[in-house]
């Protein structure tokens, strides 16, 4: 039986040669059940890390220790070790910052504590019961995941965190994905809905045509995983790119070679049950609200407990749910097809976008082909490539908002003169 | 031209594309804290020795019980001009799995005290029917690492960055002035594999070398990078790189730097070693994996016993190769290595499967199943595969090629199973005319479309293969000499 987490201050104190010290605990239990093939799974897992920081004339050496199942004389024997072994990674010097506040959010929802197969059953019994679809292969999952931190300042903080997902493969070919952290705001229906639709169109889909489209995409196409074509003005505002002179832009610059004047972006960790939405970050930060890009220009940068550190200001706990400003058109005007078909976007296969040069591609596996005095047709099948931060920087935005999974803002986003290829 | 310090030299990275290696060193999504850290575990034998109990006691409530345990870690030391940073990730992982003949049941856990284990192994057991099982004879069998000359466990922590500093100053003075800067990495995996059940009883043991250097070129403007990298079934002599290969990527840098934007269209091309990789790997082999050829929804799935290519185009995953980056001994469902065939003298064979896959195909079982994150579910996955070679050489490939590009230094792909279709971007593409190269550069780059299109339009393949590795997000290895075939290339930006 490993040492339980509370002990692990106790045992800290008496290490020699230690500055600092983190102590980080997770616990996770995850029910999951598949089809195609049928089965069932359940995942514990648990892990107990101390970081111990040495602090020299070069500057502030570091050790992560696992200590996972360790009991107190194992424990104190690494701990012991790794102290010593601090001494050879040795970065800038920084010091934990003043014990602050977590955000007050709620990640945790009450029917799925203690609930775990219970909601798996749940969201088996929603898939079984969509009228018209066929499930070649699913996998519906309910996790309950508990965190704490302590640290050498006498803090100490913990919160649980649910999150259901599911990711199914339809009998047409339609695959739906998406994660929540309510039972009853789970995106499954929702998902099952459009799929259901998506389903019956792409059997009359015809290639697209090599052209020049306009391209309008809605909230559940732009929440891709991995913050989709967010992802390079993400990276760049990382901490710690910026103190290394590793990003494109730093707070008070232009972050779009044109356009984007009305651009705003906010990182939001304090969204209720918002996907990445929590108290605190990964090594005990408290997540706060800030903005990333305002009017086009770079405003806070990502920064954990160590950056904000480094910085010498007070840590965000890093991008979280990702806000954008509404845009100035309607969502109907957005939709209507101008001198340049529209391709409506309704399911991406990829979208990989390079975190350092915002360069991406992107392949349409199934979309609505739009020109004006024709019937709408369903199109699949081409690729298109450019850059993050041209495209977004003149992208049109809706009045409307929309949201989907980590993602709010406009519900139409249209981006003109995009070429496509097959 | 002014003395640049590192800070302005950095501050242009994001121009040229690439990833700093201590950036990319970090697993995704799991930025690891700086440090050295101590290392921790029960010995595996006595681990072993508990889960063929587990395992006995399961097969009386189940058809079939197997357990996979994987203890380990990740450990990367990084270089550059004037910091090293030392970190390491462990990793401990089971899964037991039954089956009552009709449903699997999986437990996993990440915690390998002996209490965890019966912890886990009670928490499945509830689950299962009495008296269906019993127990199994077992075949024994071990699958040490490959041959290593420094083995990572019996080497010190200082003499691993020794290793990676030599590295570092083998890089001084390459490209002269124009490389203003220059960075050495090296990152090893390294863990004791365990199974049990299902008729065997099977130990590995798997290392993982990977040695990178990062040359960056200044054009007074513009910042450019290209890197060199070794990796396999090796110990630290992975940070052994040839002098080549260290001039082969500072050449490159330095090329990139009369780069020019290029117009799009269908062309003639020469895959380098390093594109055709990313090819294969995301394009061809990603439509070939039995999970998404359940429900047909897969393009290659009706493709199957057909020729998809020109005789010259022979494809195969084999996670036995004798130090290949991606090999291992046994697969996550214990399945034992051997070579699978995907596409032989231009026919399409059939998919990577897995255990259920496999199943509900109808197909054999190849044995490539891989647990995502150690303890998830199984899904065919490759591991290390191979283009083979033909008999032409790359000048004379070159040679062969009318009016097209030669494309060099891939970057990252994607690929999608459905409509069997990819996106490969590099970092740039040499003009050929006539035959020739005509000096003109061009970058970065895409290429992509039809993975059908692409094989029907394969000429030839060279004679000098070359492997390419990636552990994003499981560890990957493809051997792949040059490829000419005609594609859509483009603008990457």
């Amino acid at each position: 039986m490993g040492i339980p987490a509370t002990e692990l201050p106790r045992i800290m104190k008496s290490v020699p040669e230690v500055d600092e010290w983190l102590v980080l605990e997770t616990r996770t239990r995850r029910m999951s059940r598949t089809l195609g093939p049928a089965g069932s799974r359940e995942v514990v897992g648990h892990s107990l890390v101390a970081l111990l920081f040495r602090d020299s004339e070069t500057g502030r050496g570091a050790t992560r220790v696992d200590l996972t199942g360790d009991d107190e004389a194992a424990a104190r024997a690494h701990l012991a070790a790794a102290a010593q072994e601090a001494t050879l990674a040795v970065g800038p010097g920084w010091v934990l910052p003043p014990p602050a506040a977590p955000a007050r959010v709620e990640v945790a929802d009450p029917e799925v504590i203690g609930n775990l197969a219970g909601v798996v059953g749940e969201m088996s019994a929603q898939l079984a019961k969509a009228r018209g679809l066929k499930a070649v292969r699913a996998e519906l999952a309910a996790e309950l995941t508990s965190h704490r931190v302590a640290s050498s300042h006498d803090f100490a903080s913990e919160y649980d965190e649910t999150r259901l997902s599911f990711d199914v493969t339809l009998g047409g070919g339609s695959r739906l994905f998406g994660a929540g952290r309510r039972l009853r705001r789970s995106g499954l229906l929702e998902a099952l809905e459009r799929a259901a639709t998506d389903d019956r169109a792409r059997a009359a889909a015809r290639p697209i045509e090599p052209a020049t489209y306009d391209l309008l995409f809605g909230a559940a196409a732009l929440a891709m995983p991995g913050f989709g074509c967010f992802a390079p003005l993400v990276a760049q505002a990382s901490g710690e790119r910026i103190r290394l002179g590793l990003s494109r832009y730093r707070p008070g610059q232009k972050v779009f070679p044109r356009g984007g004047d009305d651009f705003t972006l906010v990182s939001d960790g304090t969204i209720p049950f918002g996907l990445l939405s929590a108290p605190f970050g990964r090594l005990g930060e408290p997540v706060r609200r800030f903005v990333l890009v305002e009017d086009g220009v770079a405003v806070d940068a990502a920064l954990d407990l160590r950056e904000g550190a480094l910085a010498g200001v007070p840590p965000n706990g890093g991008v979280r749910n990702l806000v954008l400003s509404a845009g100035g058109e309607s969502a109907a005007t957005l939709s209507a097809p101008g001198e340049r078909p529209l391709l409506t976007i309704r399911e991406l296969a990829w979208l990989d976008a390079d975190p350092l040069s915002g360069d991406l591609t992107a392949e349409v596996a199934l979309a609505t082909l739009d020109r004006p005095g024709s019937s709408p047709a369903v199109v699949a099948g081409g690729l298109f490539s450019g850059n993050a931060f041209e495209l977004l920087g003149r992208a049109r935005r809706s009045r409307e908002s929309g949201e989907a999974g980590w993602y709010r803002g406009p519900k139409a986003l249209r981006i003109d003169r995009v070429e496509v290829v097959r | 031209m002014p003395s640049l310090s590192r800070r302005e030299v950095l501050a242009a990275l994001a121009a040229a594309g690439a990833a700093p290696l201590w950036l990319d060193c970090r697993a995704a999504g799991k930025p690891a804290a700086p440090g050295a850290a101590a290392t921790a575990g029960r010995p595996v034998s006595d681990l072993h020795q508990q889960l063929r109990r587990v395992v006995t006691d399961l097969e009386r409530s189940f058809a079939i019980a197997t357990a996979l345990a994987e203890v380990g870690s990740l450990r990367r030391v990084r270089i550059d001009e004037d910091s090293r940073a030392v970190d390491e990730e462990h990793a401990a992982s089971l899964v037991l799995a039954a089956s009552d003949g009709a449903s699997w049941f999986e437990q996993a856990t990440l915690d390998l005290s002996p209490g965890g284990i019966e912890e886990a192994a009670a928490a499945l057991a509830a689950r299962g029917r009495s008296g269906r099982g019993g127990r199994r004879a077992r075949v024994e069998a071990t699958a040490p690492a490959g041959r290593m000359r420094l083995d990572p466990r019996r080497t010190e922590l200082a003499r691993w960055i020794d290793r990676v500093a030599r590295l570092h100053d083998r890089t001084r003075g390459l490209g002269g002035s124009r490389i203003v800067y220059r960075a050495a990495a090296l990152e090893v995996e390294d863990r004791d594999r365990v199974f049990v059940g299902d008729g065997r009883d099977w130990t590995g043991r798997v290392v993982r070398s990977m040695a990178r250097v990062l040359f960056l070129a200044w054009d007074g403007e513009t910042l450019l990078s290209e890197e060199a990298s070794r990796a396999g079934a090796l110990g630290l002599e992975a940070t052994e790189m040839d002098r080549d290969r260290l001039e082969a990527a500072v050449g490159g840098a330095l090329s990139l730097l009369t780069g020019r934007a290029l117009t799009s269209g269908e062309h003639d091309l020469v895959l380098d070693p390093s594109v055709a990789a990313l090819v294969v790997r995301h394009g061809i082999a990603g439509g070939l994996l039995a999970d998404d050829w359940l429900g047909g929804g897969a393009h290659a799935a009706g493709l199957a016993g057909k020729a998809v290519a020109p005789a010259a185009v022979t494809l195969r995953d084999d996670p036995g190769a004798a130090g290949a980056f991606g090999a291992r001994g046994f697969d996550d469902e214990g399945w034992p290595a051997a070579p699978a065939a995907l596409i032989e003298r231009g026919v399409l064979r059939g998919p990577l499967t897995c255990r259920a896959t496999a199943a509900a195909l109808q197909l054999p079982r190849t044995g490539h199943a891989r647990r995502a994150d150690a303890v998830g579910a199984a899904a065919p996955r490759p591991t290390h595969l191979e283009l083979a070679p033909g008999p032409t050489g790359a000048d004379e490939l070159i040679a062969s090629v009318k009016d097209g590009f030669l494309v060099e230094s891939g970057i990252s792909g994607r690929g999608d199973a459905r409509g069997w279709r990819f996106a490969v971007q590099a970092r740039r593409a040499r003009e050929i005319a006539g035959g020739r190269l005509t000096g003109r550069s061009y970058g970065p780059v895409v290429l992509g479309g039809s993975v059908a299109a692409l094989l029907q339009a394969a000429r030839a393949v060279g004679s000098q293969p070359q492997v390419v590795a990636w552990r994003d997000p499981e560890p990957l290895s493809v051997s792949a000499p040059h490829m000419v075939t005609r594609a859509w290339l483009g603008r990457g930006s």
